[in-house]
C-alpha cells in the first residue's frame, strides 16, 4: 500500500476517525496499531522481523546507555557501539550484501582464493534505510545526554515505525518527536484542513507532474544513442524536476497526513532551486538527511582522535585556517561517500551523489579567490537579480549532472550519456520542434507540464515569504474553494493513472 | 579566566578563522552575524577554541551552543 493508492486513503480516513474518537492519552496507541497494519499491508510478513529487532535493540540499548552514562561511560559507549553495529549490520546484510560480495569475489580472484557465495536475495524490508537512522539517532542522543531514553517499549516502537514517515522519512529526532507523537492532539480544524491541502498539493506534484516528466526522462535515458546531444541535457534537467516533484510531493503527503493528526514533522525541502551554491542546495534538499549526516557522522568524524592529530599536524605545517579546511574537506569526503552509499550499493551513487558533490564543494571553495577576481574583472553586481539567477541556474546544472549518475543504470552508462551529450550534434531545436511527442506525450500534456511547472514556480516564490496555506486562509471563501476545487479537479482529471499507473513507483521509496 | 580575557582570545580566533579583521564579538553574536559561519566552519572554530583554551567540549555542547555568549560560558566552566 503506497500513499497514492485508493486503499491508502481508506486506511488513512479510518485511522483519523479512530484517532479522534479515542481519548487524548490513548491516541498514540491508535497510531501504533495503524502503523503495524500499514507495515503488514505494505510488505511481506517476514520482513516485519527487522523493525521488531530494530525496536528491541534501540529500546534496550538506550536504557542501558542511560543507566551507565554517569558512572560508567565506558560501558555506556560499549552499549552504543553494540546497538549501532547490530542496526548497521542488518542494513549492510540486507541492502549492501551484493555490493560487498562483488568486491570480495574480485579480491579473492586476485589473490588466488575461491570467491564465495551468492548475493542474498532476501526481501529488503520497507523503510529500513530510514528507520535504521532513527534508531542510531535515538541511541546516540541518549549517549550524548541530549534526551532521556524511552521507558515504554511501545512508544519506542511508534517512534521507529510511525507509518507516514516509515517509507521515506523525514529523518526525525526522538527528543523533538516525543511530545508530538505521544501527547494526544485535540482536533483542530486548521490542522485538519491544512493537512488535507498539503496532501492534495503532494498528489498534484506526483500524479500530474512527476509521472509525465518521467515519460520524457525514461524515453531519453532508455536510448541515449538515439536521443543524444541536447536531449541528454534536457532530460538531466527534467529528471531533476521529476525527482523534486516526486520526492517533495511524497513529503507533502507524509507531512500533510501527520498534520491531520496534529503532528508536525520537520520539513525536508525548502525551495531548493533558489539555492545559489551546491552547499546551499544541500541545506535545502533532503534537509533531515543532511542534518543527520552532519550531527552523527561529520561532527564525530571531525572530532575523532585521528582528525585531531591530523589537524595539529597540518596546523604546524600550514597554519590554523588551512589545517581546518584540510581536515574538514577530508571529513566531508567520507561524509559524501557515505551519502552516496546510503542511496544504494552502486558506484553510480557513490560517484554521482557522493564524490561529484564533494568535488563541487571543494572546487567551489578552493577556487573562490579566482572566482572573486573574475567577478571584479567582469564588474559583476553580486546583489543583482541577474547574478542570483545565474548562480541558481549554475547550481541547477551542477546538481543535474550528478543526477545523470542517479538516473542511469550504472557509472559506465552515466559517463556514456555525458559523452554523447557533449560530443554529438548540437540540436537545441528539439526543445521547440515537438520532439516530446516521440515519448508518448501529446501537445496538451506538454502544455500541462509547462503550466504545472509555472504553478510550482509561483508557489515556490510565495513560499519564500511564508506559509502559502496561511496566505490562502486570508483570502475570501469563494477564491479559497475555487482554488481547492481546481486542485482536486487537476489531480482527478490530469493525474496520470491509466494502465501504466503504478502507485508503488515513488523514487525515494526504493531506499 | 575572566569573561574579558575569554572574549579577547575568542575575537582573535574568529578573525583568524573567518579571515575578517573587523569582527567584534558580543554575547549575542550568532552564525547569522558572521559571514561564513556555517556548519562546516563551526567545527573548525570549535577545534581552534579547544586548542587555544586547552579544553574539550562534549558533543552536546558542540550541537547546542548557538551564540558567542554560550561558547564563552562553556569555556569559563571548562577552563575553570
Amino acid at each position: 500500500m503506497t500513499l497514492t493508492s485508493f486503499s491508502f486513503f481508506v486506511f488513512f480516513a479510518s485511522s483519523v476517525l479512530c484517532y479522534y474518537l479515542l481519548p487524548l492519552k490513548f491516541r498514540w496507541i491508535t497510531l501504533l496499531v495503524f502503523s503495524a497494519v500499514f507495515f503488514a499491508l505494505s510488505s511481506s510478513p517476514f520482513t516485519g522481523l527487522y523493525p521488531i529487532i530494530c525496536i528491541l535493540v534501540t529500546h534496550f540499548c538506550s536504557i542501558k546507555i542511560h543507566q551507565n552514562s554517569p558512572m560508567n561511560p565506558g560501558r555506556a559507549r560499549r552499549y552504543l557501539t553494540c546497538g549501532i553495529i547490530i542496526i548497521l549490520g542488518m542494513l549492510a546484510v540486507l541492502k549492501y550484501n551484493g555490493f560487498f560480495l562483488l568486491h570480495w569475489n574480485v579480491l579473492a580472484a586476485r589473490i588466488g582464493l575461491k570467491g564465495t557465495g551468492h548475493e542474498l536475495n532476501w526481501l529488503l524490508p520497507l523503510g529500513i534505510s530510514y528507520y535504521s537512522l532513527l534508531a542510531i539517532g535515538q541511541m546516540t542522543d541518549v549517549y550524548r545526554g541530549m534526551t532521556e531514553p524511552e521507558t515504554n517499549l511501545f512508544k519506542t516502537a511508534l517512534f521507529i515505525a510511525f507509518y507516514p514517515q516509515l517509507t521515506a522519512g523525514p529523518i526525525t529526532r526522538y527528543g523533538e518527536m516525543r511530545e508530538e507523537l505521544f501527547t494526544g492532539h485535540p482536533f483542530s480544524w486548521t490542522n485538519f484542513t491544512h493537512g488535507l491541502q498539503r496532501m492534495l498539493w503532494g498528489l498534484f506534484k506526483k500524479l500530474v507532474l512527476s509521472t509525465r516528466l518521467a515519460l520524457i526522462v525514461d524515453g531519453v535515458y532508455g536510448d541515449v544513442e538515439v536521443y543524444n546531444g541536447f536531449y541528454i541535457w534536457i532530460a538531466a534537467g527534467l529528471f531533476m524536476l521529476q525527482l523534486y516533484t516526486d520526492f517533495s510531493g511524497y513529503m507533502d503527503i507524509i507531512l500533510g497526513a501527520s498534520e491531520v493528526y496534529g503532528i508536525k514533522l520537520p520539513e525536508n525541502f525548502r525551495t531548493p532551486f533558489f539555492s545559489r551554491s551546491v552547499q546551499e542546495f544541500w541545506q535545502r534538499w533532503h534537509i533531515t538527511l543532511g542534518a543527520f549526516m552532519r550531527d552523527y557522522v561529520f561532527y564525530p568524524l571531525e572530532r575523532s582522535r585521528f582528525m585531531t592529530h591530523m589537524r595539529r599536524f597540518f596546523t604546524k605545517a600550514f597554519g590554523r585556517k588551512t589545517a581546518g579546511k584540510l581536515t574538514t574537506n577530508l571529513a566531508l569526503l567520507c561524509l559524501w561517500l557515505l551519502i552516496g552509499l546510503w542511496h544504494g550499493g552502486a558506484y553510480k551513487y557513490i560517484f554521482g551523489w557522493g564524490l561529484w558533490f564533494w568535488l563541487c564543494l571543494v572546487l567551489g571553495q578552493a577556487g573562490e579567490p579566482c572566482w572573486k577576481k573574475l567577478r571584479v574583472f567582469f564588474k559583476v553586481r553580486t546583489d543583482s537579480f541577474s547574478w542570483h539567477l545565474f548562480q541558481s541556474l549554475r547550481t541547477f546544472l551542477l546538481v543535474s549532472i550528478g543526477n545523470i549518475f542517479f538516473r542511469t543504470g550504472s557509472l559506465k552508462a552515466a559517463f556514456r550519456a555525458i559523452r554523447l551529450g557533449l560530443t554529438t550534434a548540437v540540436n537545441p531545436w528539439v526543445l521547440f520542434d515537438g520532439s516530446y511527442t516521440r515519448f508518448g506525450l501529446s501537445e496538451k500534456e506538454a502544455v500541462l507540464i509547462a503550466v504545472g511547472l509555472l504553478v510550482l514556480l509561483l508557489v515556490s516564490v510565495l513560499q519564500r515569504s511564508g506559509s502559502v496555506r496561511e496566505k490562502i486562509d486570508r483570502q475570501g471563501i469563494v477564491f479559497r474553494w475555487a482554488l481547492y476545487f481546481l486542485l482536486i479537479f487537476a489531480v482527478i482529471v490530469f493525474g496520470k493513472y491509466g494502465p501504466d499507473y503504478d502507485p508503488a513507483d515513488f523514487i525515494y521509496r526504493g531506499f | 579566566m575572566n569573561k574579558e580575557e575569554i572574549f579577547t582570545k575568542l575575537n582573535s580566533i574568529f578573525r583568524d578563522i573567518f579571515d575578517d579583521d573587523t569582527i567584534v564579538l558580543s554575547e549575542g553574536t550568532t552564525a547569522t552575524d558572521i559571514e561564513g559561519w556555517d556548519s562546516l566552519t563551526h567545527i573548525s572554530l570549535i577545534a581552534a577554541i579547544e586548542d587555544e583554551f586547552g579544553i574539550r567540549f562534549d558533543m552536546k555542547d558542540v550541537l547546542k551552543m548557538k551564540n558567542v555568549g554560550e561558547i564563552a560560558d562553556r569555556i569559563a566552566a571548562l577552563a575553570g
